[in-house]
């Protein structure tokens, strides 16, 4: 049985996690947009977002659209296969009670 | 760590929902452009059938060919290695069957009014855009039942008008539709 990722499994992350794995490869999500997807609010989602990147699972690119600041994430391939790997282990709780992990 | 049940379901319940979010979003971004584009060539060709220009009989076909070749450039743009929630983009193709499909319903139209035959054209386009909301999200069903309700009113009620209804409410309502896709 896969083990339980603590990392993603917390509600915020999780929704982080599953909108941006949702987008298709090489592609990254600004954070304003991430923000309204994720439902989540400016503070959360950055301190979130800070640990996801420290676990490896997203990356963050900084650059300026002309003068504007913009900030984009996306989901690595470490975290694509951490997000699988926890998905399968919550329908393996489903499907035969709870585990530990 | 140990997870209830419960609180799995829970959490792969609230990741299906992100995920589905994230779908819808993704397919509204790709088809936004496209949208505002045909919304533009809607407004251009129903603004020169207001004026009557001469070249009428011409101009759809050209401005048909002209949208193709900007919704294949968006396309290409937006077209991303894996593809993705990409079928905003072959929806959109539908689109443009229907619209060679009214091209030839104008062709064959045995009364030769205009009025009927971009009314049916307009029509087909509307249940397209309906049909893909299915695939892309209800924002783009909500556009398509739009588009064939200004068409029903303005060849109803508005048939002196026709031209400029369909300009200002079609074309001009593709446009807005675009942009409140671009805002989901």
């Amino acid at each position: 049985m896969a083990e339980a990722d603590e990392i993603i499994h917390q509600s915020t992350r999780l929704k982080i996690m599953s909108v941006l794995n949702a987008l298709p490869e090489d592609e990254a999500l600004e954070f304003k947009r991430l923000k309204a997807i994720s439902q989540a609010t400016d503070g959360n989602l950055g301190a979130h977002l800070a640990t996801l990147e420290k676990a490896g699972y997203v990356a963050i690119e900084k650059d300026f659209v002309g003068k504007k600041p913009r900030t984009r994430a996306q989901i690595t391939r470490a975290g694509r296969k951490a997000y699988a790997a926890h998905l399968q282990y919550l329908k393996a709780i489903i499907e035969g009670g709870s585990a530990e992990g | 760590m140990t997870i209830p049940r419960e609180d799995a379901a829970r959490a792969l319940k609230e990741a299906e929902a992100a995920a589905d979010r994230s779908a819808t979003a993704i397919g509204y971004e790709r088809a936004s452009p496209h949208l505002i584009l045909w919304g533009v060539i809607w407004v251009v060709a129903n603004s020169l059938g207001v004026l009557r220009a001469p070249y009428g009989g011409v101009l759809w076909p050209s401005l048909i060919v002209l949208g193709v070749i900007g919704s294949v450039v968006i396309g290409l743009k937006t077209r991303s290695r894996r593809g993705g929630r990409n079928q905003a983009v072959g929806a959109l193709t539908i689109a443009f069957a229907f619209t060679l499909l009214g091209f030839g319903i104008q062709a064959l139209a045995p009364t030769g009014s205009v009025v009927v035959a971009e009314g049916v054209m307009t029509l087909a386009i509307g249940m397209a855009y309906m049909v893909m909301g299915l695939a892309i999200g209800w924002r783009m069903t909500a556009i398509g039942t739009a588009v064939m309700l200004i068409t029903i009113f303005a060849a109803t009620w508005g048939r002196e008008q026709f031209f400029a209804w369909m300009a200002l409410a079609g074309g001009g309502g593709l446009i807005l539709g675009g942009l409140w896709l671009r805002k989901a």
